[in-house]
């Protein structure tokens, strides 16, 4: 006797060759029946000769779940019995099946889920690199594992047709292979070969002695490999290419070569700012970097991201140029992401062994990567040649960045977007199941949703000042129709009035969701969320103490808020302390110039020709005098310009600007900070464990908040400094004072506001010895929540404003 | 100035301090109101604006001059001849008269300077404290002449923005006054009257699609007006705007954005493409233009918002200001 079942599958389970993986199970168990594609997921019915096999159901779903594609993602398999004497619609069909089949959807395919993409899988590697193979040295080899999606997709559902890959019609041999459901490119959408797909093409726009390949036709370009050697000459001769890769234009060029290295740093004015690397293997990047177990995991991993390695000690001088990362203790490197970068790794490797490229994105200093084809006349200013192909970006995705933890046991990210976008996330225990939008802010932006009980965080844009990040966040809103069938009923976004995101968002809703509510989430609170989401924390959890340290954010008091210890839940907090406020002597230009915020401190404290007088040795004194130091001082007294903040980034940029770091200005944001961090090790620490500088924590008497009094810590410092302390000790001194003051003030609180843990989030704590210290310094029985999956920085913004209104609103439904 | 209680005091004051200054409309005795004849032909066209300035005299100006050119531009960028202004002084006791006097003399050497006459007035000395000072408000009446018809309705894409010379000088020079600021500055006032100017190129046959004099809120609010009024979008050529190196470095200093500064004796102008450069070379050639510049072109993209194209770093978003300028940067 048979017996019938009826299995939904749902997660990211389309598009990833899971049918063809359950045809293969099917066969495997000799169940007879079908699997189709439908709005939830993954359909199967079975027929099973049961009482030969008892076991069917837990088998067949153990391999469901164990031996899934790898960029498969099983959320949840639902079984049911059908009892044989049902009226089910499909139960006689099943019965008369002989055998197991890939049916076509049948209610309008619908996509539950849109996917990452993915680098280049082991099988399709052997394949560009097999002479015998027809897809030999084909840059746009993919299958079902790996590939190609999120920065192809136009709209759903995912069919070829709606994807940049529309213009290319398959040839009769990729058309079996994507009909053959035994065949690993079965169903692959951006499916092709040399015969019928996208075309690479070299361009040379400066003119050089060589000028082989400047025909722009493809059909007299030379073959894909002479091209790729071409290329590692002009590389090997110090020049600088733009190669597309999936998600934009990377500019590369030999990072052992100094004058490539200076020449890129000035067509790109970018004068400080580490690059990004590729190295072509994993023997490659531990020449130059201490790779951790966590770390190799995530660099070889389908998401392929840049992984800031600690760089090893001694390197030999010729083979990597001190401009690539200057004043850095970290390498930005990562691994071949597409066929077209393992062609040309391979090839640059023989062409000089063991060296890095540089890998870093295609733009001016200020402009966003460049990603379209038509703007490739912006790339003549920017590279000698232009190695490029004619399958469309549709969107730019940038390159994604993990950093390894300085216990080198974990990886946290510090940018969530190529591999990675869009992330989703099941939201913890207890939240009521909404359709939500969120804004994020206007810094390292991106666009959250909630669907349902899930989260999606979209990839990553920038800063919403710049005009070409304002249309891609535009873009990125019509995604929310054309990708997820979004109709958001809320609509959240920052307390601050003056955020581009804010404008952006009303316009949305004024368009398409105009019912929906509006609510403001303090910028803060919406860190707080994000940490305690990706730590899992249900819904309802007792109220915990959030240690949230970053640049700036709209406070509810209408000053600027950055250093902050709050006491909260999801839908609550409320401020129980802070660092003292200090003015921004020239509001954002204050952002910018570390010595603005050297000299708030130091009028806290005497002024500058007696303190100059006190610490003679102390330069970055003297140079405080060259400063219109007079002007900062009336503008503060007459409020002009001058808002307060309790910033713990501008702190940092204070201590940096005493120490002679970044004094007058920083060349990318949170330079001052991480070159501080740039300057410790957990041997200097250790040494430095009982010279932490001290902190006063008080009691202000108006507010009843803990004030953690910074302007006692200049004189510590000036002290050192006049004693002729290195900058590495006194930033050493500094990090321990803070997080010691911190965890005291969090202590004292505990009193009066019991609370189990401690979340670490703002982009300070990105800081990887800040959060080390932090483990070392927290009392047992307190637990330390930090960032993994999402970055501790504004990334992640939207994520926590959708908590926050999330767990409003399951209140409010509960009165 | 003591508090009058009205009746000989105040006439006294009026007969013998105002008066002297501004004259009668004709020789016919004092009335509560000025007649005036009418137009010929075209319309009138009429404005009023309050001057409550602080301090009252700045560099390069004061605000007497502000009352009168404040409103006579404000009647000036319809394209009208601006004519007749009343003048209403509210005058915070305790004023000392050679004060008094001197912002009125201001006002009579800006009227004639502008060609206009203040036909009308009307005084009031007010408790200490309930005014800083002095406070005038000025209403003017002009004359558009027929088929003068400039608005914002009328900008187009493909058409260029023109400014009649540096921007933020006004804002500096009364900052710098304020006394607040430890800012040694040698920058003046911009603060004059724009008819002739605006005159010289309607009279040339420039066919200007709209002009807003600039002030409060400076270049980057008027260009917002433009884009969302007109449903245009607006590219600023950074590298094109007219701004005098020490402004550029106070505001560097002060971290403030000189496109939001005010000025008093700017226009933004928006004229096709074709009569661009001859509506530059006009204004170039007017004392009020020398620096005169094309700053800006309306374009398809970005409606409703204005964009400036950087000299280094891309594109940015110029945005109307949310009260004062606040820091985003996280
Ligand atoms: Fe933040
Ligand atoms: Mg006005
Ligand atoms: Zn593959
Ligand atoms: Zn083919």
């Amino acid at each position: 006797m048979n017996a019938y079942a009826q299995i939904t599958v749902t997660g990211v389970v389309q598009g990833v060759g899971f049918r063809p993986f359950v045809w293969q199970l099917a066969k495997q168990f000799g169940h007879n029946g079908w699997v189709l594609n439908n709005a939830s997921g993954v359909e199967i019915l079975l027929k099973i000769n049961r009482e030969n096999n008892p076991e069917a159901e837990k088998q067949f779903v153990e391999a469901l779940r164990g031996q899934a594609p790898a960029l498969a993602q099983v959320d949840r398999v639902l079984w049911e019995w059908i009892d044989p004497n049902a009226a089910h619609s499909e139960l006689a069909e099943l019965k008369a099946c002989s055998d197991f089949t890939i049916q076509k959807s049948r209610s309008g395919l619908m996509q539950t889920a849109v996917l990452s993409d993915a680098a280049t899988c082991s099988a399709c590697l052997r394949d560009v690199f097999d002479p015998e193979n027809r897809r030999y040295g084909y840059p746009f080899t993919n299958c079902t594992h790996c590939g190609p999606r999120y920065s192809i997709i136009r709209s759903m559902p995912y069919d070829r047709e709606y994807t940049s890959m529309a213009g290319f019609n398959m040839c009769p041999v990729c058309q079996r292979e994507y009909q053959n459901p035994s065949d690993r490119r079965f169903h692959a959408q951006p499916n092709a070969c040399p015969a019928c797909g996208p075309q690479l093409r070299l361009t040379q726009f400066h003119p050089s002695s060589e000028t082989s390949h400047t025909q722009e036709n493809g059909l007299s370009q030379p073959d894909n490999w002479r091209m790729i050697e071409q290329v590692c000459h002009y590389l090997a001769k110090g020049l600088i290419l733009a190669i597309k890769g999936l998600g934009g234009f990377h500019l590369v060029c030999d990072a052992g070569n100094d004058s490539a290295c200076r020449t890129l740093r000035q067509r790109k004015s970018r004068p400080q700012k580490p690059f990004a690397l590729m190295a072509s293997d994993m023997d490659v990047v531990k020449r130059y970097a201490k790779v951790s177990k966590a770390a190799e995991e995530r660099l070889t991993s389908t998401q392929a991201p840049i992984v800031l390695l600690p760089k090893l000690g001694k390197l030999p001088p010729s083979e990597l140029s001190e401009l690539v990362a200057p004043n850095q203790s970290r390498l930005g490197i990562m691994l071949p992401n597409t066929p077209l970068h393992s062609m040309l790794m391979s090839t640059w490797a023989k062409t000089c062994p063991d060296r890095l490229l540089v890998f870093t994105s295609a733009n001016l200093s200020g402009h966003p990567q460049i990603y379209r084809d038509d703007k490739e006349a912006e790339l003549i200013q920017l590279a000698d040649a232009v190695l490029t192909h004619n399958r469309p970006i549709i969107r730019r995705l940038e390159d994604s960045v993990m950093k390894t933890s300085v216990e080198g046991n974990d990886c946290e990210a510090l940018r969530q977007s190529r591999g990675f976008a869009p992330l989703r996330f099941t939201m913890p225990e207890g939240f009521p199941s909404l359709n939500t939008l969120a804004s994020g802010g206007d810094l390292k932006n991106s666009i959250a949703f909630q669907k349902g009980n899930e989260i999606t965080l979209l990839h990553f844009l920038g800063d919403m000042e710049n005009f070409d990040i304002q249309t891609a966040y535009g873009e990125a809103l019509q995604d929310l129709q054309q990708l997820y069938q979004l109709k958001p009923e809320h609509i959240i976004t920052d307390k601050h009035p003056g955020y581009y995101v804010k404008e952006a968002i009303l316009r949305y809703r004024e368009k398409h969701a105009p019912a929906a509510t509006l609510t403001e989430i303090q910028h803060h609170h919406a860190h707080l969320n994000a940490c305690l989401f990706e730590n899992a924390i249900p819904l309802g959890s007792p109220p915990v103490l959030g240690i949230i340290l970053d640049g700036l954010g709209f406070g509810e008091d209408g000053t600027f808020w950055g250093g902050e210890i709050l006491y909260g839940t999801y839908d609550h907090f409320i401020r129980l302390g802070n660092l003292a406020p200090r003015p921004l002597l020239g509001g954002d230009k204050a952002n910018k110039e570390p010595w603005r915020n050297l000299y708030a401190l130091v009028r806290t404290q005497d002024s500058l020709g007696n303190l100059i007088q006190r610490y003679p040795q102390v330069q970055s004194l003297r140079q405080l005098q060259a400063k219109p130091t007079g002007l900062l001082d009336s503008m503060s007294k007459s409020g002009l310009n001058s808002p307060l903040s309790s910033s713990t980034g501008r702190l940092f940029d204070a201590v940096a600007a005493v120490c002679d770091l970044c004094f007058d200005g920083m060349s990318y944001e949170g330079e001052a900070a991480m070159q501080l961090e740039s300057l410790l090790s957990e041997k200097l620490l250790r040494q430095e464990w009982e010279n932490a500088y001290v902190l006063q924590v008080e009691t202000d008497p108006q507010s009843g908040r803990q004030l953690l009094d910074t302007a006692s810590l200049l004189s510590q410092i000036l002290k050192d400094l006049n004693q002729h302390l290195s900058a590495s000790q006194v930033s050493a001194r500094f990090h321990l004072g803070l997080v010691k003051a911190l965890l005291k003030s969090a202590l004292l609180l505990r009193n009066t506001h019991p609370f189990e843990l401690i979340a670490l989030s703002g982009g300070v704590c990105q800081n990887g010895w800040l959060i080390w210290i932090f483990r070392q310094m927290t009392p047992p029985e307190i637990t330390l929540l930090t960032h993994r999956r999402l970055p501790a920085n504004d990334q992640s913004i939207a994520v926590g404003q959708l908590c926050a209104l999330a767990a409003q609103q399951s209140k409010s439904v509960l009165g | 100035l003591a508090h009058g209680s009205g009746g000989k005091a105040m006439q006294q004051l009026i007969d013998e301090v105002i008066l002297p200054f501004f004259g009668k409309p004709s020789d016919s005795p004092l009335e509560d109101q000025a007649r005036l004849p009418l137009p010929q032909s075209g319309r009138l066209c009429m404005t009023t604006d309050s001057y409550v300035v602080t301090p009252i005299r700045f560099p390069g100006s004061s605000i007497g001059h502000l009352a009168i050119n404040g409103t006579v531009n404000d009647l000036a960028v319809s394209g009208a001849q601006p004519l007749y202004l009343s003048c209403g002084l509210i005058i915070e006791e305790g004023l000392a008269f050679a004060e008094l006097i001197e912002i009125l003399a201001d006002m009579a050497v800006a009227a004639q300077a502008a060609d206009v006459q203040i036909v009308t007035g009307d005084t009031k000395v007010v408790d200490r404290g309930s005014c800083d000072k002095l406070f005038i408000n000025t209403a003017g009446v002009g004359v558009l002449a027929v088929g003068m018809d400039s608005g914002i309705t009328h900008i187009q894409t493909g058409d260029k923005v023109l400014i009649n010379g540096d921007i933020g000088d006004h804002g500096v020079a009364i900052l710098a006054a304020r006394g607040e600021l430890a800012l040694e500055t040698t920058i003046e006032s911009d603060c004059a009257a724009l008819t002739t100017l605006i005159q010289l190129l309607l009279a040339e046959g420039i066919p200007v699609h709209a002009m807003r004099d600039v002030t409060r809120g400076g270049l980057a609010t008027v260009l917002n007006e433009y884009a969302q009024g007109a449903g245009v979008g607006i590219l600023i050529d950074e590298g094109q705007i007219p701004i005098k190196q020490e402004v550029r470095g106070v505001c560097e200093v002060l971290g403030l954005d000189p496109l939001y500064l005010a000025n008093e004796g700017k226009v933004a102008l928006v004229v096709p493409a074709d009569f661009a450069e001859q509506a530059l070379q006009l204004m170039r050639s007017h004392p009020s233009g020398i620096n005169a510049a094309m700053v800006a072109e309306v374009v398809d993209d970005h409606r409703g918002r204005v964009v400036m194209q950087s000299d280094f770093g891309g594109k940015r978003v110029v945005d109307m200001l949310v009260g004062e300028q606040l820091p985003r940067i996280c």
